[in-house]
């Protein structure tokens, strides 16, 4: 069995020079899609008519297709739709200058809004009518119980979910190249075929998604026992 | 803006259809293979022996944290290395879809090695313990009580894992496989991409569909392997003063 | 202060309110008492808007209320000059106890925070929490709880505190405790409305007691005359199930 293990030693802090980029994917990505999966567990929560099919019918599309075809449609579709926006408005802007980037967080973040929608519904199905009852009963309003009360606890009830989708989210940047966004995979590809050396650049990688997630796990697992705090009281059992 | 035709949707859709064979032959083969590996990644990781729970745990973590493509080009340049050749060689001779295959087997086995898990752990001990004492042998207790609750359990999990696999799969386009996709990035490519968007709506409409029909197909299993919770309702109706009249006796 | 008309309630064909109407004066302490399903949970939950009336009006502090509105703004308005202490506590639980207290005040008020916290100490240290502020409701037996769950209520300087089984959930060795806080709020003038099965508190605490039976009031008065001398042969029966060792005065 023969690997160029020189290659790996020489490469791997080149591809390691990317990670920025895969986590800023991951980061932005996932900023975008929690509030749009909170907006969406709303919805479906409160099954606002014609609205709530809607969501729905839009997340069984996203659950449905692959993510490789919703990247293309994204990237190759976008910038058409985008530029007759701006030419409507009138607008001389350039879209073929925007970054591709951002087409990249845009298409990332489409599946983990819809996992973060479901978790987040069912979270607020697990808080309890009392909890919300409790908050109208001092004179706050619907959406201030919501706010306060309902939503921290169907967070906590989702965290280990949100974990998942961070992970997922990891892992779905390894498609990004395909939108001109070099990250690590990306950079991978570039130089494991600049000298044929396909599989020791892919080691590579496979090393670094097992470090960067397993980083991202336990930085996660710190936040999670944080804000759950309240499931476990901070004091001894002294229920006097 | 390229023109969007119904003819050309309906070209892709045709011409990529019948791919599904070769999407339904990996998914298949990696469900089976891969649930192999994963009862015995079960085995390892409830047995006794600290160091096979350890290395199935760990199998199953560093499976987890693999992106598919890079697993794919791990396996597609690596696997003719474990049969001592090159790295790379051999891409001719084997077929594309032993690479997705393998590749998926792998993923399936870490996969269903905690879908196992989970679905055993939901059987209460006393049914197991119910069996045995009524005379059934250990594999009649496991075959007519213990498996059917857990087949039932993982149920839902067993259909997530199919409709990803077909989802992930997709991605086997990059290394030449002529799945739906690959085969719809073909016909696309003959035409220099120039009904690319007809192209992505034709896909769509292959794979909505088809996932919307697994998961309903699924439900549908898993009620069929609960005949005992539908008997409940029979049941339960006879106890209603309507009810009672139509299943009395 | 507090006056009910006509309020009629169906779940479906359970036609569970039949015409109630009662009177509350500023300093009463109401006990509704009578069996599962009589209609006393519900009769409350109406009041706070929890169910939506299909009839029945009512006037608190002048202002005059239809018990069938479906508007938020004014469901809100009249819960801002009430309050509710709820059979299962109904603390927030990913808030400490004092921060329960505050809530009702800081957001739903608008109250600056020093003030609230202010008010919020006070409420529970009156009602024997002062040295719990800031442990979470996990961290606290039931009795505590429910207690947190009156500071709450009285935290926001309510008109009528509405009380639907305050001790139901609790074990009996953590009931007293409760009563005894309600008790004392009693004797400081506060006007409530405690649906309860508690005869004994009923009838040493309450300056009325309403017997409700199918829907409707069946009885009212003050509890010495309801307790030795009940008019009504329902009443009577239910009483006499409750409290068999019970001597009726002559």
């Amino acid at each position: 069995m023969r690997v160029d293990l020189e290659f790996i030693r020489q490469a791997l802090p080149d591809i390691a020079k990317y990670i920025p980029v895969t986590l800023l994917l991951v980061v932005v990505s996932f900023f975008l899609s929690f509030p749009a999966g909170a907006l969406f567990a709303w919805i479906n929560y409160k099954k606002i008519r014609g609205l709530s099919p809607l969501v729905r019918a839009y997340m069984s599309l996203i659950r449905g297709t692959p993510v490789i075809l919703q990247i293309y449609v994204i990237y190759n579709v976008t910038p058409y739709l985008l530029a007759s926006l701006l030419e409507h408005m009138g607008s001389s802007f350039n879209v073929y200058r925007l970054n591709t980037i951002w087409y990249a967080f845009f298409a990332l973040s489409l599946s983990s809004t819809v996992t973060i929608a479901e978790a987040l519904r069912a979270g607020m199905e697990t808080v309890g009518r009392g909890q919300f009852e409790g908050g109208l009963s001092v004179g706050m309003s619907g959406p201030q119980t919501m706010w306060h009360i309902v939503f921290p606890q169907a967070l906590t009830a989702a965290m280990p979910v949100m974990g998942n989708v961070v992970v997922e989210l990891t892992k779905a940047t390894s498609l990004a190249f395909t939108m001109a966004v070099t990250e690590i995979t990306g950079r991978a590809k570039i130089l494991g075929g600049s000298v044929l050396r396909y599989f020791e650049a892919y080691i590579c990688v496979f090393v670094l998604y097992i470090v960067i997630i397993a980083l991202l796990e336990q930085l996660f697992k710190r936040f999670e026992k944080r804000i759950s705090v309240y499931r476990t009281g901070r004091h001894s059992r002294a229920k006097a | 803006m390229q023109k969007i035709t119904l003819e050309k949707i309906i070209y892709f859709f045709t011409g990529s259809v019948p791919a599904l064979g070769v999407t339904f032959a990996y998914v298949i083969v990696s469900m089976i293979f891969g649930t192999i590996i994963g009862t015995g990644l079960y085995r390892m990781k409830s047995s006794h022996s600290k160091v096979a729970g350890f290395l199935a745990n760990l199998y199953v973590t560093v499976v987890r944290c693999t992106p598919s493509l890079v697993m794919l080009f791990l396996v597609f340049y690596g696997l003719p290395l474990l049969v001592g050749g090159e790295a790379g060689a051999r891409m001719e001779e084997w077929p594309i879809l032993t690479f997705v295959c393998v590749t998926f087997s792998i993923f399936i086995g870490a996969s269903s090695s905690e879908i196992i898990r989970a679905a055993v752990e939901a059987v209460p001990a006393g049914q197991a313990e119910a069996g045995l004492s009524v005379g059934l042998s250990g594999m009649q207790t496991f075959r007519y009580v213990t498996l059917p609750q857990m087949l039932k359990n993982a149920m839902p999990n067993i259909g997530n894992t199919v409709i990803l696999l077909i989802k992930e799969g997709a991605l086997a386009y990059t290394i030449g496989l002529r799945d739906v996709l690959g085969q719809a990035y073909y016909l696309s490519g003959r035409e220099m991409n120039a009904y690319a968007v007809s192209m992505y709506i034709a896909l769509t409409l292959i794979y909505w569909p088809l996932t919307i029909l697994l998961e309903h197909l699924f439900a549908a299993f898993e009620r069929a392997l609960t005949p005992w919770e539908r008997k409940g309702k029979r049941a339960a109706l006879r106890r209603t003063a309507e009810g009672g009249a139509k299943y009395a006796g | 202060m507090l006056s009910v008309r006509d309020v009629h309630k169906s779940f479906g064909d359970n036609h569970v309110l039949k015409g109630v109407s009662f009177d509350v004066g500023e300093g009463d302490v109401v006990a509704v008492l009578g069996a599962s399903g009589s209609g006393k949970t519900t009769l409350l939950r109406c009041l706070e808007f929890f169910e939506h009336a299909d009839s029945g009006s009512m006037e608190i502090d002048g202002l005059q209320v239809d018990l069938t509105t479906h508007s938020a703004r004014l469901s809100r308005s009249i819960r801002q000059k009430t309050a509710f202490v709820f059979q299962n506590y109904n603390l927030f639980n990913n808030k400490t106890a004092l921060e329960n207290v505050m809530l009702g005040l800081t957001v739903a008020r608008k109250m600056d925070r020093a003030s609230a916290r202010k008010i919020a100490v006070a409420a529970l240290t009156k009602v024997g929490l002062g040295e719990r502020l800031d442990y979470y409701p996990c961290e606290l037996s039931g009795g505590q709880q429910q207690r947190v769950g009156i500071a709450r209520a009285l935290a926001v300087n309510p008109k009528v505190i509405f009380f639907d089984e305050p001790t139901s959930a609790l074990d009996p060795e953590l009931v007293g405790e409760v009563l005894g806080t309600i008790r004392q709020l009693a004797a400081e003038g506060t006007t409530m409305v405690v649906v309860t099965h508690e005869m004994s508190f009923a009838r040493d605490v309450a300056t009325k007691v309403i017997y409700m039976d199918g829907g409707v009031i069946v009885e009212q008065g003050r509890p010495d005359k309801i307790f030795t001398r009940p008019e009504n042969e329902r009443t009577r029966r239910f009483l006499a199930r409750y409290l068999q060792d019970f001597d009726y005065n002559i």
